[in-house]
């Protein structure tokens, strides 16, 4: 036996219990599947035939008894229940247990699983008496095959075949041929061949001692056998070396034991690596750590490098000087890669966790996963683990009701747990729903005043949904009564405090009998965070830009200034958001003027401006620690250096936020719901900029990121002008050049980069100056002739032009949107038709392009009457529709439809820039799907699966014309 | 920045080599051993309402370490703020590095056994709590500091409430 044998048992066997988990459980739901049980005895089996064969002794007694227990329940067919599936669950965690030893140590871990192999054991039996009686009888054909080799136990047909095609009919023979001729042969994997020797030496052992129970099988040939003599010999040789089998008796061990430290001697001499599984190495995840902290400095290094090279004007040296600086960010980036895992390695262990939670208390709970396959930084999936488990308990305890409570109110009796993680723009976001009983906010509310967290006036006047943020404060629990799985108060201010400690944040929305969701936003990665560089009294402080949500310019005539109880605020879209002037928290000075930029700042429950004077921008920076001193002043989340060799102090806006008074801001709410709100209808983000002296609007929608460079990175490409942009060369287009202004910018100079992207493609626009980033309602009061403009708008004061994105998108490539329509035969196909309802200008023009080019037919209407009108002479495919319009809204609409039976079976889709959980859930459902306005991405990929879904049972279609004159007229 | 003092590694005798500083009027020493370099001339960030012995923060070669204002700790009134003054990188047992900001600097010297002498209650209370014994010379009391008590007094939850932040604007 040798290393390489060794590896590849470990890596065959931590691939095969990978799934065996998942696989019991399955079995518990579907007891008669006869597959699935076979399956899972192959894999016990495989195991324990290969671990004889390796003289792990442990291993293959637990291993043993699981197979036992597993061969009994298939061969009686017996039903298994759930005290069955959490031994064998038991058992693979035996078996796991003893793998990781075996694979870190390099020697078989010193585990007793005497008591698991005794429960194993008597289930073993209570199979057996059950069944009894009604002895299975297997086929009567397969009988005579079966017959020679019945011994070797469940191995594949083709094994067995190719066996004996190779005349391998003994287990002398096996043993005989070797690993090598058996490990040749096509149909056998390494491990097979592990596993047939390993039983069939196990087989001789046992006819040794008992002859008279196995028939001596006819010796036919050995022919085949002759070739690789030399080494058959020598892995009889080793075969013997092998323990035999383990009656449990103390007799045997000695000979284990010298093979366990044969085991130790070959690794020890070979190499000096321990086995591993193959593909990849392990690396000390501190190693991995201080290589990223070089590499952070390298990347410092390098800045002030790309300065001094950039002056000297030796062109030379700044062409080396580039070069390093592209290593230096691949290396980055690769090195940020070998430091993520899939979210799967701490969600895998989370079915078992519900399983055994639902056993425990009775309820019918099944688990929902969605991007499992998210990565995230390790030491930051780590962190979350716990969290994590303790969320997932408290769902399991508190959220999902018990079956017949859940009956009664008409939800189905088993609950749902769903757990998913996307990626949000340098962020992953997890949430995790259930389709619980939701959490009662009075009760909360009513608790926090009794604990004193709360007092009577703030509770009058706290908001629903920042009272279920007291959820997380410390001693706070809503739990009837305590159980022995969570619910005694502490918890979850441990799990906001642990998902904070990584950088990330978390809230919880919940809706009374509809289910509660926790969201957890946690940055990819902690080594490296983007900050917004700010300035105040002439001291930098960077702000992570995680926790901020925009910009204001906030000059002190503004009339948006509101001072209540010596706070002041800042009117932003008719909220009030309290402002913290850094300059007096700071005690840098007492008199502070209200001007300069406010940085909105969001920590989940709630919101809050930081008056600076100046702002930077946003820089991707290191993150250092700070040292002993800086204990009690929290509101420092560490520092940095930056560019110019000069240390920056970080925020922590959690902690920021405690330098604010409450009570004031308390007070604050109560003048908050006097003042009047203005509509919030169709606020989007909406990126302001100048060129030339003139403002143009431009909505966030396509922008992935806005960037400010030299000049000089924009290259020349033939006729083209291109930048590099991550790893990718993209087009840039000047805005001077689309409107006629003529500029000369200087080679040093810096311009800002609009980089426009759908996914896909991206594009930089380069233009003169970046103003601000605005959420406001885009109306737009003139059309205008250019195709370019969709029309004017008036954003703060000023005539402002809107820009048509995707005029702009196709002066660089016609065929942006036109990737989906490849194949010839679409051509042929007479496209679906999606009626689109939508009062607003902006988006009609922003939508209608996406369906055209998704190969779409679309017909217009401004608002749901229209629709309507449209809907009784004509039948679309899909309806998609705005929620908020005006005669006739989204949700008229839809009841509507669903009461006109013709159109009954009419998917709507509802299209909306309201934060989808925003929207009741009993309202949702009533559309097929819910979508997201600013999202191409989903909508693309969510109207080509209704699409797919629809399109098995085509309606017969009535042809019509595009109604979509009216899409460039004012709205 | 100039390292000024480069210390060189004598193992036999580094048990007994000490830096010597002065901080005010007051001459300290410290140990060898201790002391990583001497630097001069940094650019230092502020940190607002950080402990008083906190001057701020600065990059020692990608290092952070906090500088701490030994003037600040004794009670000495603050530095003229074109004054020059030297900053010892000292090692603490806890593994993090400071650097402690002094008037000057003077020579390392081999500490002369027959000279000790154990802290005499005269010394100023401040001096007391951070000396380890001191050194008569001919002209002058050289206070032998321990680093980690020094660090100690500077630390916000055992030195009592944070006063005023250092402003140095």
């Amino acid at each position: 036996m040798d290393e390489e044998l060794l590896n590849e048992f470990l890596t065959e066997s931590n691939e095969n219990l990978a799934s065996i988990e998942q696989q019991l459980m399955d079995l518990e739901e579907n007891p008669a599947d006869m597959d699935l049980l076979d399956s899972i005895f192959r894999v016990v089996h495989t195991v324990k035939g290969s671990c004889g064969f390796l003289g792990l002794v442990g291993l293959q007694k637990t291993a043993h008894a699981g197979e036992n227990l597993l061969g009994k329940i298939r061969s009686s067919k017996f039903l298994v229940d759930d005290k069955i599936v959490s031994l064998l669950l038991e058992c693979t965690d035996g078996i796991k247990a003893l793998l990781e030893g075996l694979e870190s140590e390099g020697v078989e871990p010193d585990l007793d699983h005497s008591d698991l192999i005794e429960q194993l054991y008597l289930a073993e039996r209570m199979v057996e008496e059950s069944s009894n009686g009604s002895k299975a009888k297997s086929l009567e054909s397969v009988e005579e095959v079966e017959q020679n080799l019945d011994w070797l136990g469940d191995v594949d047909e083709s094994v067995l075949t190719a066996l004996k095609d190779a005349g391998l009919l003994t287990a002398e023979q096996m043993i005989r041929a070797g690993f090598a001729t058996l490990r040749n042969m096509d149909a056998l994997s390494p491990a097979d061949a592990l596993k047939v020797l390993g039983v069939a030496k196990q087989h001789l052992k046992r006819q040794a001692s008992s002859p008279d129970v196995e028939h001596q099988p006819q010796d036919k040939t050995e022919a085949e056998v002759t070739e690789p003599q030399a080494k058959k010999e020598d892995n009889v040789e080793k075969a013997k070396a092998t323990p035999p089998e383990i009656p449990a008796t103390p007799a045997p061990i000695p000979p284990a034991k010298k093979a366990t430290a044969a085991v130790k001697k070959v690794v020890k001499s070979d190499h000096k690596q321990r086995p591993k599984s193959a593909g990849s190495i392990r690396v000390d995840i501190e190693l991995l750590d201080s290589l990223m902290n070089q590499v952070g400095e390298l990347v410092l290094t390098r800045n002030r490098l790309m300065q001094m090279m950039a002056s000297s004007g030796n062109m030379t040296y700044v062409r080396v000087s580039r070069d390093v600086d592209h290593i230096t960010e691949q290396l980055q980036a690769q090195l940020l890669r070998t430091r993520m895992q899939p979210i799967q390695s701490v969600w895998s262990n989370i079915p078992r966790i519900v399983r055994d939670m639902g056993k425990q208390l009775n309820k019918k709970i099944t688990v929902v996963m969605e991007g499992e396959e998210t990565e995230l930084d390790r030491t930051i999936l780590n962190a979350l683990k716990d969290p994590l488990t303790h969320i997932i308990r408290n769902s399991c305890d508190h959220g999902i009701e018990m079956p017949d409570e859940r009956r009664n109110v008409g939800k189905p009796a088993e609950g749902t747990l769903k757990l998913s993680a996307a990626q949000e723009s340098g962020f992953i976001v997890i949430l995790i729903e259930d389709d619980g009983a939701g959490i009662d906010a009075a009760r909360v509310k009513t608790k926090a005043v009794t604990m004193g967290v709360l007092t009577e006036e703030q509770a009058a006047i706290i908001s629903d949904k920042a009272v279920l943020q007291l959820i997380f404060h410390a001693g706070l629990s809503t739990a009837q009564t305590v159980s022995n799985l969570s619910g005694r108060g502490v918890g979850m201010d441990v799990v906001r405090t642990e998902i904070e400690k990584v950088g990330g944040s978390v809230d919880i929305s919940s809706e009374r009998g509809q289910g509660t969701t926790l969201r957890i936003r946690i940055p990819l990665t902690l080594a490296i965070i983007s900050a917004m560089i700010i300035g105040c009294e002439g001291h930098r402080f960077a702000i992570p830009q995680m926790s901020v949500r925009e910009l204001l310019n906030a000059p002190r005539d503004s009339s948006e200034w509101r001072l209540i109880g010596g706070q002041p605020f800042y009117r932003l879209r008719g909220k009030l958001l309290p402002v913290m002037r850094l300059k007096e928290v700071l005690e840098f000075t007492k008199d502070v003027i209200n001007e300069g930029s406010i940085v909105v700042v969001d920590i989940g429950d709630r919101t809050y401006g930081v008056l600076v004077d100046e702002i930077f921008g946003a820089e991707e920076i290191v993150v250092k620690p700070l040292g002993v001193h800086f204990q009690q002043t929290r509101f420092y989340g560490g520092c940095s250096i930056l560019g110019d060799g000069v240390v920056i102090p970080i925020f922590d806006c959690n902690e920021l936020a405690s330098l604010m008074k409450l009570s004031q801001e308390a007070e604050a709410l109560q003048h908050l719901e006097e003042e009047e709100e203005i509509s919030m209808h169709e606020l989007q983000h909406t990126l302001v900029f100048a060129e030339g002296g003139q403002r143009f609007a431009i909505p966030m929608a396509l922008i992935e990121r806005l960037e400010c460079f030299p000049e000089k990175n924009i290259e020349q490409a033939g006729s083209s002008e291109v930048l590099q942009y991550r790893d990718d060369v993209i087009a840039v287009l000047r805005w001077s050049s689309l409107i006629d202004v003529h500029r000369d910018i200087e080679a040093d100079e810096s311009v800002y980069g609009l980089i426009l992207s759908d996914g896909y493609k991206y594009l930089c626009l380069q233009v003169e100056e970046v103003i601000d980033i605005l959420e406001i309602p885009l109306d737009i009061k003139m059309a205008s002739d250019n195709p370019l403009f969709l029309g004017t708008s008036v954003i703060e004061g000023i005539a402002t032009e809107v820009v048509d994105v995707f005029e702009v998108v196709k002066k660089v490539d016609a065929d942006w949107f036109s990737r989906n329509k490849s194949t010839a035969s679409q051509e042929e196909e007479i496209s679906p038709t999606i009626l689109f309802v939508e009062d607003a200008t902006f988006f009609r023009n922003l939508v209608i392009p996406v369906l055209d080019a998704l190969g779409y037919e679309s017909w217009v209407a401004k608002d749901g009457l229209e629709a309507c009108s449209i809907l009784e002479n004509k039948t679309p495919d899909l309806i998609l529709t705005d929620l908020e319009m005006p005669n006739m809204d989204g949700y008229a609409l839809v009841d509507w439809v669903k009461g006109r039976p013709e159109l009954s079976d009419m998917p709507v889709v509802a299209l909306t820039a309201t934060p989808i959980d925003e929207i009741p859930l009993e309202r949702q459902r009533k559309f097929r799907d819910v979508m997201i306005k600013f999202d191409r991405q989903t909508l693309n990929e969510g109207l080509e699966r209704i699409m797919g879904e629809i399109k098995k049972n085509a309606p017969v279609r009535v042809e019509g014309e595009v109604i979509s004159s009216a899409v460039t007229e004012g709205a | 920045m100039n390292a000024l003092v480069h210390v060189k590694n004598k193992p036999s005798r580094s048990d007994l080599e000490l830096l010597t500083c002065r901080v005010g009027e007051q001459w300290i020493g410290l140990h060898v051993k201790q002391v990583r370099e001497v630097v001069t001339g940094h650019v230092r960030t502020v940190m607002p309402l950080a402990p008083s012995s906190v001057m701020g923060l600065i990059n020692l070669r990608g290092r952070v370490l906090t500088e701490l204002d030994v003037r600040k700790v004794v009670g000495l009134p603050a530095r003229e703020p074109d004054a020059s003054f030297h900053v010892a990188i000292i090692e603490s047992s806890s593994g993090e590095d400071f650097g402690l900001a002094v008037d000057d600097v003077g020579e390392v010297m081999l500490m002369d056994r027959d000279y000790y002498e154990s802290t005499p209650s005269s010394l100023d209370p401040v001096w007391r709590q951070v000396s380890e014994g001191v050194l008569k010379q001919d002209n002058r009391v050289l206070v032998l500091m321990n680093v980690d008590r020094f660090i100690a007094l500077t630390i916000p939850s055992l030195e009592g409430n944070v006063q005023n932040p250092a402003a140095v604007h």
